[in-house]
Protein backbone atom coordinates (compact mmCIF):
# COMPACT_ATOMS: atom_id res chain seq x y z
CA UNK A 1 0.00 0.00 0.00
CA UNK A 2 1.12 3.46 -1.01
CA UNK A 3 1.47 6.39 1.64
CA UNK A 4 0.76 9.77 0.32
CA UNK A 5 1.64 12.47 2.69
CA UNK A 6 0.29 15.78 2.74
CA UNK A 7 0.84 18.59 5.08
CA UNK A 8 -1.50 21.18 5.25
CA UNK A 9 -1.10 25.10 6.55
CA UNK A 10 -4.58 26.14 5.89
CA UNK A 11 -3.41 29.19 3.54
CA UNK A 12 -4.85 29.08 -0.10
CA UNK A 13 -2.43 26.62 -1.49
CA UNK A 14 -4.55 24.22 0.67
CA UNK A 15 -6.87 23.74 -1.54
CA UNK A 16 -5.00 23.36 -5.21
CA UNK A 17 -2.79 20.88 -3.18
CA UNK A 18 -5.72 18.87 -1.93
CA UNK A 19 -7.21 19.04 -5.51
CA UNK A 20 -3.81 17.59 -6.93
CA UNK A 21 -3.23 14.57 -4.71
CA UNK A 22 -6.68 13.68 -5.47
CA UNK A 23 -6.16 13.68 -9.10
CA UNK A 24 -3.17 12.24 -9.17
CA UNK A 25 -3.65 9.65 -6.44
CA UNK A 26 -2.09 5.81 -6.89
CA UNK A 27 -4.75 3.14 -8.35
CA UNK A 28 -5.29 1.00 -5.88
CA UNK A 29 -5.19 0.57 -2.00
CA UNK A 30 -3.51 3.90 -0.87
CA UNK A 31 -3.37 5.50 2.66
CA UNK A 32 -3.55 9.40 2.79
CA UNK A 33 -1.90 11.07 5.61
CA UNK A 34 -3.17 15.07 5.57
CA UNK A 35 -1.08 16.40 8.83
CA UNK A 36 -0.76 19.69 10.16
CA UNK A 37 2.15 20.70 12.54
CA UNK A 38 1.40 23.12 15.26
CA UNK A 39 4.35 25.57 15.93
CA UNK A 40 3.56 28.52 18.96
CA UNK A 41 4.21 31.60 16.97
CA UNK A 42 5.34 33.18 20.34
CA UNK A 43 7.54 32.38 23.33
CA UNK A 44 4.85 30.45 25.64
CA UNK A 45 6.40 31.89 28.63
CA UNK A 46 2.75 33.32 30.71
CA UNK A 47 -0.72 32.85 31.06
CA UNK A 48 -2.06 35.33 28.08
CA UNK A 49 0.76 33.63 25.14
CA UNK A 50 -0.46 30.22 26.90
CA UNK A 51 -4.20 30.42 26.01
CA UNK A 52 -3.79 32.33 22.85
CA UNK A 53 -1.80 29.27 21.30
CA UNK A 54 -4.46 27.19 22.85
CA UNK A 55 -7.26 28.76 20.92
CA UNK A 56 -4.53 28.59 17.59
CA UNK A 57 -4.48 24.99 18.09
CA UNK A 58 -7.92 24.62 18.29
CA UNK A 59 -8.83 26.29 14.73
CA UNK A 60 -5.69 24.23 13.13
CA UNK A 61 -7.48 20.91 14.77
CA UNK A 62 -11.13 22.05 13.46
CA UNK A 63 -9.40 23.38 9.69
CA UNK A 64 -7.99 19.78 9.71
CA UNK A 65 -11.05 18.12 10.20
CA UNK A 66 -12.35 20.16 8.05
CA UNK A 67 -10.28 19.27 5.17
CA UNK A 68 -10.51 15.20 6.69
CA UNK A 69 -13.98 14.94 6.12
CA UNK A 70 -13.76 17.05 2.41
CA UNK A 71 -11.42 14.56 1.40
CA UNK A 72 -13.08 11.74 2.46
CA UNK A 73 -15.96 12.90 0.74
CA UNK A 74 -14.26 13.60 -2.54
CA UNK A 75 -12.96 10.09 -2.21
CA UNK A 76 -16.65 7.97 -1.46
CA UNK A 77 -16.14 6.32 -4.42
CA UNK A 78 -12.35 5.05 -3.67
CA UNK A 79 -13.16 2.31 -1.20
CA UNK A 80 -9.42 1.48 -0.85
CA UNK A 81 -8.12 4.78 0.03
CA UNK A 82 -7.92 5.17 3.80
CA UNK A 83 -7.24 9.08 4.57
CA UNK A 84 -5.95 9.69 8.04
CA UNK A 85 -5.17 12.88 10.00
CA UNK A 86 -2.21 13.70 11.78
CA UNK A 87 -2.10 16.97 14.01
CA UNK A 88 0.77 17.24 15.36
CA UNK A 89 3.19 20.18 17.43
CA UNK A 90 7.05 20.98 17.28
CA UNK A 91 9.34 22.14 15.12
CA UNK A 92 7.54 22.17 11.67
CA UNK A 93 10.40 20.47 8.98
CA UNK A 94 11.85 18.23 12.06
CA UNK A 95 8.34 16.77 12.86
CA UNK A 96 7.32 16.86 8.98
CA UNK A 97 10.99 14.80 8.51
CA UNK A 98 10.09 12.24 10.99
CA UNK A 99 6.58 11.64 9.58
CA UNK A 100 7.74 10.86 6.23
CA UNK A 101 10.45 8.82 7.91
CA UNK A 102 8.30 7.03 10.43
CA UNK A 103 4.92 6.41 8.21
CA UNK A 104 7.14 5.03 5.26
CA UNK A 105 6.23 7.62 3.27
CA UNK A 106 6.07 7.10 -0.86
CA UNK A 107 5.07 10.40 -2.04
CA UNK A 108 4.97 14.37 -0.33
CA UNK A 109 2.90 16.46 -1.50
CA UNK A 110 3.45 19.97 -0.56
CA UNK A 111 2.62 23.35 -1.36
CA UNK A 112 4.52 26.27 -1.84
CA UNK A 113 3.68 30.27 -1.50
CA UNK A 114 5.03 32.30 -3.38
CA UNK A 115 8.15 32.57 -6.26
CA UNK A 116 11.37 34.34 -6.79
CA UNK A 117 12.44 35.90 -3.40
CA UNK A 118 9.13 35.30 -1.75
CA UNK A 119 10.15 31.28 -1.82
CA UNK A 120 12.55 31.62 0.80
CA UNK A 121 10.93 34.17 2.68
CA UNK A 122 7.20 33.04 3.10
CA UNK A 123 8.00 29.36 2.48
CA UNK A 124 11.23 29.50 4.30
CA UNK A 125 12.61 26.59 5.93
CA UNK A 126 9.63 24.54 5.75
CA UNK A 127 9.73 22.91 1.93
CA UNK A 128 13.75 23.98 1.98
CA UNK A 129 14.15 21.34 4.40
CA UNK A 130 12.04 18.95 2.33
CA UNK A 131 13.38 19.66 -0.75
CA UNK A 132 16.85 19.58 0.56
CA UNK A 133 16.45 16.77 3.23
CA UNK A 134 13.29 14.34 1.87
CA UNK A 135 14.26 10.72 0.99
CA UNK A 136 11.13 10.40 -0.82
CA UNK A 137 9.65 12.59 -3.84
CA UNK A 138 7.96 15.59 -2.88
CA UNK A 139 5.76 17.19 -5.23
CA UNK A 140 5.64 21.13 -5.12
CA UNK A 141 2.42 22.56 -5.80
CA UNK A 142 2.58 26.19 -6.45
CA UNK A 143 -0.96 28.38 -5.67
CA UNK A 144 -3.51 29.27 -7.98
CA UNK A 145 -2.64 31.75 -10.77
CA UNK A 146 -4.87 34.73 -10.02
CA UNK A 147 -6.88 35.53 -13.55
CA UNK B 1 -3.29 17.21 -23.41
CA UNK B 2 -1.13 17.15 -20.18
CA UNK B 3 2.53 17.82 -21.02
CA UNK B 4 4.94 16.35 -18.31
CA UNK B 5 8.25 17.88 -18.48
CA UNK B 6 11.42 15.73 -16.87
CA UNK B 7 14.79 17.27 -17.00
CA UNK B 8 17.58 14.95 -16.78
CA UNK B 9 21.35 14.93 -16.01
CA UNK B 10 24.16 12.71 -15.72
CA UNK B 11 24.17 12.16 -12.48
CA UNK B 12 22.76 9.30 -10.17
CA UNK B 13 18.53 11.13 -9.88
CA UNK B 14 18.32 10.55 -13.76
CA UNK B 15 17.42 7.21 -13.86
CA UNK B 16 14.63 7.67 -10.53
CA UNK B 17 13.35 10.99 -12.45
CA UNK B 18 12.67 9.23 -16.17
CA UNK B 19 10.96 6.19 -14.69
CA UNK B 20 8.79 8.21 -12.38
CA UNK B 21 8.10 10.83 -15.55
CA UNK B 22 7.63 7.81 -17.69
CA UNK B 23 5.47 6.11 -15.42
CA UNK B 24 3.54 9.40 -14.87
CA UNK B 25 2.97 10.33 -18.83
CA UNK B 26 1.93 6.59 -19.31
CA UNK B 27 -0.50 6.28 -16.46
CA UNK B 28 -1.91 9.60 -17.63
CA UNK B 29 -2.15 9.61 -21.11
CA UNK B 30 0.56 12.21 -20.94
CA UNK B 31 3.11 13.66 -23.59
CA UNK B 32 6.78 13.45 -22.31
CA UNK B 33 9.24 15.94 -23.25
CA UNK B 34 12.73 14.94 -22.00
CA UNK B 35 15.12 17.93 -21.53
CA UNK B 36 19.02 18.21 -20.85
CA UNK B 37 20.62 21.39 -20.51
CA UNK B 38 24.14 21.57 -21.65
CA UNK B 39 26.67 24.14 -20.63
CA UNK B 40 28.30 25.91 -23.31
CA UNK B 41 31.51 23.85 -23.20
CA UNK B 42 29.83 20.78 -23.45
CA UNK B 43 29.72 18.69 -26.64
CA UNK B 44 26.03 18.94 -28.29
CA UNK B 45 26.24 16.10 -30.29
CA UNK B 46 27.29 13.24 -27.60
CA UNK B 47 24.56 14.82 -25.42
CA UNK B 48 22.08 14.60 -28.02
CA UNK B 49 23.16 10.97 -28.84
CA UNK B 50 22.79 10.08 -24.79
CA UNK B 51 19.33 11.53 -24.78
CA UNK B 52 17.98 10.18 -27.81
CA UNK B 53 18.91 6.65 -26.79
CA UNK B 54 17.21 7.47 -23.18
CA UNK B 55 14.06 8.33 -25.64
CA UNK B 56 14.29 5.83 -27.94
CA UNK B 57 14.31 3.49 -24.77
CA UNK B 58 11.27 4.60 -23.34
CA UNK B 59 8.24 2.26 -24.09
CA UNK B 60 5.33 3.94 -24.79
CA UNK B 61 3.93 5.71 -27.92
CA UNK B 62 6.82 7.77 -29.66
CA UNK B 63 4.94 10.40 -30.91
CA UNK B 64 4.20 10.92 -27.62
CA UNK B 65 7.86 11.42 -26.42
CA UNK B 66 9.74 14.61 -27.56
CA UNK B 67 13.41 15.02 -26.71
CA UNK B 68 15.32 18.31 -26.73
CA UNK B 69 19.17 19.69 -25.52
CA UNK B 70 19.65 23.31 -25.04
CA UNK B 71 22.32 25.48 -24.00
CA UNK B 72 22.39 27.98 -21.44
CA UNK B 73 24.75 29.07 -18.81
CA UNK B 74 21.88 28.08 -16.10
CA UNK B 75 20.63 24.89 -15.40
CA UNK B 76 17.99 26.38 -13.77
CA UNK B 77 16.70 28.90 -16.80
CA UNK B 78 17.18 26.78 -19.17
CA UNK B 79 14.62 24.19 -17.83
CA UNK B 80 12.13 26.90 -16.79
CA UNK B 81 12.21 28.32 -20.51
CA UNK B 82 11.58 24.75 -22.04
CA UNK B 83 8.89 24.14 -19.26
CA UNK B 84 7.19 27.55 -20.16
CA UNK B 85 7.76 26.55 -24.08
CA UNK B 86 5.91 23.54 -24.21
CA UNK B 87 3.05 24.66 -21.88
CA UNK B 88 4.32 22.23 -19.11
CA UNK B 89 1.64 20.83 -16.64
CA UNK B 90 3.81 18.87 -14.32
CA UNK B 91 7.95 19.35 -14.06
CA UNK B 92 10.08 16.66 -13.13
CA UNK B 93 13.33 16.99 -11.50
CA UNK B 94 16.03 15.04 -9.43
CA UNK B 95 17.83 16.46 -6.42
CA UNK B 96 21.39 14.83 -6.83
CA UNK B 97 23.61 14.51 -3.64
CA UNK B 98 26.85 16.69 -5.33
CA UNK B 99 25.12 20.26 -4.24
CA UNK B 100 21.84 20.30 -7.05
CA UNK B 101 19.98 22.29 -4.25
CA UNK B 102 20.54 25.59 -5.11
CA UNK B 103 19.07 24.37 -9.01
CA UNK B 104 16.23 22.73 -7.89
CA UNK B 105 15.30 25.21 -5.28
CA UNK B 106 15.62 28.23 -8.29
CA UNK B 107 13.25 25.79 -10.41
CA UNK B 108 10.65 24.99 -8.00
CA UNK B 109 10.46 27.80 -6.56
CA UNK B 110 9.85 30.04 -10.11
CA UNK B 111 7.97 27.19 -11.57
CA UNK B 112 3.86 27.74 -12.46
CA UNK B 113 3.58 24.28 -12.75
CA UNK B 114 3.49 21.40 -10.49
CA UNK B 115 7.07 20.38 -9.50
CA UNK B 116 8.28 16.50 -8.67
CA UNK B 117 11.46 16.31 -6.97
CA UNK B 118 12.94 13.01 -7.30
CA UNK B 119 15.99 12.56 -4.55
CA UNK B 120 19.13 10.30 -5.97
CA UNK B 121 19.11 7.04 -5.52
CA UNK B 122 18.22 6.13 -2.14
CA UNK B 123 18.21 2.42 -1.02
CA UNK B 124 14.46 2.87 -0.92
CA UNK B 125 13.87 4.04 -4.48
CA UNK B 126 16.72 1.79 -5.93
CA UNK B 127 14.99 -1.62 -4.40
CA UNK B 128 11.25 0.10 -5.43
CA UNK B 129 12.04 2.19 -8.68
CA UNK B 130 7.77 1.61 -9.71
CA UNK B 131 6.77 3.09 -6.02
CA UNK B 132 4.98 6.06 -7.44
CA UNK B 133 3.40 4.99 -10.51
CA UNK B 134 0.41 7.56 -10.35
CA UNK B 135 -2.41 7.24 -12.19
CA UNK B 136 -5.68 9.24 -12.48
CA UNK B 137 -8.63 8.01 -9.91
CA UNK B 138 -11.11 6.23 -11.04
Amino acid sequence: MKTIFVPLDFSDVTAPQLELMQTHLPDGPCRVILAHVHHAEAPLDNATSIEVDREYATVERGQLAEAVQRTRSNLATREEVVVESMFCSGPVSATLLSIIDVEKVDLVVMGTHGHGRLFSLVMGSVAEALLRKSQVPVLFVPPIKDA
Amino acid sequence: MYHILAALTHHSSSISVYRMARDLAKSLGANLHLVHVLEPSEDEETELDWIHNLASSVRMDEHRVHSNVITSSSAAAGILHEATRIHADMLVIGRDMEGSSSRVEAVVAAAHCTVLVVPADTPKSAAKPEAITMGASA
